[in-house]
């Protein structure tokens, strides 16, 4: 996974004294359901709906929406629609 | 929704293809190292989600970077730029003019295999539109290429129109999504025929002025010319023959299908020398080897990458140029037999018409022109004949109903009148739908089938309420004569026919397990065409009485004595043929039988189910039909049961029975005058099956624990039985 930005920055004040795996639970709670970039190794950009993840950083995305790089013949255009309605 | 699975680390440039106005109003903050941290806490197979979503939206997703789900994907593995066509010309990749006749010869069989793909059911926008030219045919100036261009636009724009009206298509067989590709709607069909026989008299003179003349020497490069010009020549020529028999087909009148027969005949002539020079034509000059598309000059297959649905993009292989031909030949043969139906009259014929064009599993194409054919836009059957008149000629045809006899006082009936025409209104939108489901793939058939049984319960219903009316009008009228089960049985027969129809398609299309085989051919043999001759009999005798009182009242008038001419009877074939049909069932059932005693059929482990549960599935729709009542689980249990004989018979007692029945059906179909393909067929199960039965009564193998193969190359319904 590459690198993912979040909107609305998350607020990642620390509680002490919780175990780290709550903290780590707690914070990616935090940014559930909101606007996650991921930018791809093949240079595409997704942008969607920050769902699911896991130990993996598998993500999954709602209502994402595909951007392609600028040097494609095709850049600036519309985004393209992901997933299965 | 997206999937996102693990990718490695790539920084720099990311935010670029973004549209302005998302950058902007967007406070992006980078949490990448933060959110890998997090995600390293969780536990493994440990998934963290909000508690709304469920696996259900998980299922939803595409994988990104899977090849098979990512249509994104594949533009962006090409290690090259993807022009559409105003860039293609800009950058000059591509000609719009003083194009080489190979390149000409080139681009146009690629497009004929592009359109017979997207026949085959594929997207268009993987298919003709990755060749350029359509995109834009105003931007060329090759004449020749221009008008082939909107020519194979409007052969598509037809074709679509056409399989979009006779609706007999369902996803597997077509993509009717046009992606918003002008289809030359700009120009008229007469005007595209117009250039493109234009272009054709052009190439003609072309031909002759590069043709040898006596006694000149040539030079091999003049001969190169001529052949090519030829080959461009047949090519347009096909392109003009194909667009207009199309066209043929959009006009009411039923000549033009006669004359669309006439257009493709001559289509079909040119096949051969467009074979013949495939290999004047440029080819793809890409080096394939790599996984890469081959690319044409003209075509990018990628070109519409980004109009595809969301969904995994099945990667359209478009069939090679060898195999263009041979496909053309055959669709040429099945548009050649649609046009055939205008000559079948009777309902019936026009049935078997469909049953049978419809066995060979013929294309969307042929199957939907055949639909259009048959019921115009006016609703009229060939675009001449009222339905409900069609539906009263097969009523006479079939069983002679006294109420549409010119004879009969009913025939002049107010009353009765109504009656009938208010019955055959309503016969008219059911035997459509029949003759619909008939334009539909094999597979899709057996589903509508069971379905439309709903529909011919009522009529049935209905025909029998009728019938009793008329009965009763008769009785007063004409007390001699009697109306009872005419129309009843005219709508029997169809129901006979259709659940007939479900069951057999069964083994066509491989549904039954070979422990299941004993009862399916059970219900047919001793029920369903039990109850089809009984049918069939009663219809045959109800005509035959029918001609006995026209003869009694011809009689009577004239004193010149008619002669009995014994002529045959209009249902005997089918009788026949129904015997022999009972017989090969009642074969097949005793042999499933006693296979089964020999323990040589494999049953499942029934767990969650019972053979009562699959006999019941099996024969479903048939509950929805009154008459024939269903077969009920226990009551077929009791029915075949064959302790009621004494003694019960043993294997190979039923092996000896099943091989007279097999050798009663090659009785009966050789007396048969004039064998149709059938026939032959038939014979070719029931011949052999004979031998192997004889073979098992006398206990032929009765060791072996090979399990017997059943092999239906022969015949979809019936397989001859083969021992190892």
């Amino acid at each position: 996974m590459e690198s993912m930005i979040e909107e609305n920055g998350p607020s990642s004040h620390e509680q002490p004294g919780m175990s780290s795996s709550y903290q780590a639970r707690h914070k990616l709670e935090g940014l559930l359901n909101k606007n996650m970039k991921i930018r791809m190794t093949d240079g595409r950009t997704l942008v969607g709906l920050f769902l699911c993840t896991d130990r993996d950083c598998n993500v999954i995305l709602g209502s994402a929406q595909e951007f392609l790089k600028s040097t494609d013949t095709f850049s600036q255009g519309e985004p393209r629609v992901l997933g299965w309605p | 929704m997206v999937m996102k699975s693990a990718v490695e680390d790539d920084d720099g440039g990311w935010g670029l293809g973004i549209p302005e106005k998302m950058r902007n109003n967007a406070n992006w903050v980078d949490i990448t190292h933060e959110f890998k941290g997090s995600c390293k806490e969780l536990n493994l197979g440990e998934l963290l989600h909000d508690k709304l979503f469920g696996l259900f939206e998980a299922m939803s997703a595409i994988e990104m970077m899977d090849p098979k789900m990512d249509a994104g994907m594949i533009g962006n593995q090409v290690n090259r730029k993807v022009l559409n066509f105003e860039q293609a010309i800009k950058e000059g990749v591509i000609k719009v003019k003083d194009l080489r006749l190979p390149e000409l010869i080139g681009i146009i069989d690629t497009s004929f295999c592009c359109l017979i793909t997207w026949l085959e059911g594929h997207s268009l926008a993987q298919t003709v539109f990755t060749c350029l030219y359509v995109h834009n045919p105003d931007l060329i100036e090759e004449p020749a290429l221009k008008s082939f261009a909107l020519g194979i636009l409007k052969v598509c724009d037809i074709a679509r129109e056409k399989v979009n009206k006779a609706a007999v298509f369902e996803e597997e067989d077509f993509q009717a999504m046009t992606y918003g590709f002008k289809m030359a709607n700009n120009v008229t069909d007469l005007r595209v025929t117009g250039m493109l026989k234009d272009v054709e008299d052009e190439l003609q003179r072309k031909v002759k002025s590069t043709r040898i003349r006596q006694g000149e020497q040539r030079e091999p490069e003049v001969e190169l010319e001529h052949q090519q010009f030829l080959a461009l020549f047949n090519r347009i020529k096909f392109t003009r023959l194909l667009l207009t028999a199309l066209i043929a087909f959009t006009k009411k009148e039923t000549s033009s299908v006669g004359e669309a027969q006439k257009l493709v005949v001559q289509a079909a002539d040119l096949l051969s020398a467009i074979h013949s020079s495939i290999q004047h034509g440029i080819q793809s000059q890409n080096d394939t080897t790599k996984g890469d598309h081959p690319i044409m000059m003209g075509f990018e297959p990628l070109v519409n990458q980004r109009l595809l649905p969301p969904t995994f993009p099945r990667y359209a292989k478009i069939i090679k140029r060898e195999d263009m031909i041979a496909y053309f030949s055959k669709l040429i043969e099945r548009i050649k037999t649609v046009c055939d139906v205008i000559n079948t009259t009777n309902l019936h014929g026009i049935l078997d018409f469909f049953c049978e064009f419809s066995e060979q599993s013929p294309c969307v194409l042929s199957r939907s022109l055949l639909q259009t054919t048959f019921l115009i836009d006016n609703k009229k059957v060939f675009g001449t004949h009222l339905m409900q008149d069609m539906i009263k000629d097969a009523l006479r045809y079939f069983v002679s109903p006294p109420v549409l006899s010119y004879k009969c006082c009913l025939f002049n009936n107010h009353q009765a009148k109504d009656y009938i025409d208010s019955f055959v209104t309503h016969c008219s939108r059911p035997f459509c739908s029949l003759i619909q489901i008939h334009g539909h793939n094999r597979a899709r058939q057996r589903d509508k089938l069971g379905h439309i049984l709903e529909e011919f319960a009522t009529l049935q219903d209905e025909a029998e309420k009728v019938d009793a009316a008329l009965h009763g009008l008769l009785m007063k009228l004409e007390p001699q004569r009697q109306h009872l089960a005419c129309l009843g049985t005219w709508i029997l027969y169809h129901n006979l026919r259709i659940m007939i129809q479900y069951l057999l398609s069964g083994f066509e299309l491989e549904l039954y397990s070979m422990h299941e085989y004993y009862y399916v051919y059970w219900y047919l043999s001793e029920f369903l065409y039990a109850w089809l001759m009984s049918t069939l009999s009663r219809a045959d005798s109800s005509q035959m009485a029918e001609e006995r009182i026209m003869e009694e009242q011809l009689k009577g008038r004239s004193s010149k004595k008619t002669k009995k001419k014994k002529k045959t009877r209009p249902l005997s074939k089918e009788i026949t043929m129904s015997q022999a049909y009972q017989n090969m069932c009642a074969g097949m059932y005793k042999t499933m039988v006693a296979l089964d005693m020999d323990g040589k059929v494999p049953k499942p482990q029934f767990e969650l189910d019972s053979e009562q549960v699959r006999y019941e599935h099996r024969f479903a729709p048939f509950n929805s039909v009154v008459t024939p009542p269903p077969v009920h689980y226990i009551q077929f249990k009791e029915m075949s049961d064959l302790k009621k004989y004494n003694p019960p018979p043993g294997p190979a007692d039923l092996y000896l029975a099943a091989s007279k029945h097999f050798q009663q059906a090659k009785l009966i179909l050789e007396n048969v005058p004039i064998p149709d393909p059938e026939v032959n067929r038939i014979l070719k199960v029931a011949k052999p099956n004979i031998v192997v039965m004889k073979l098992l009564a006398g206990g032929h193998k009765k060791e072996t624990k090979v399990l017997p193969e059943f092999d239906f190359s022969a015949h979809k319904y019936f397989p001859v039985v083969k021992i190892i």
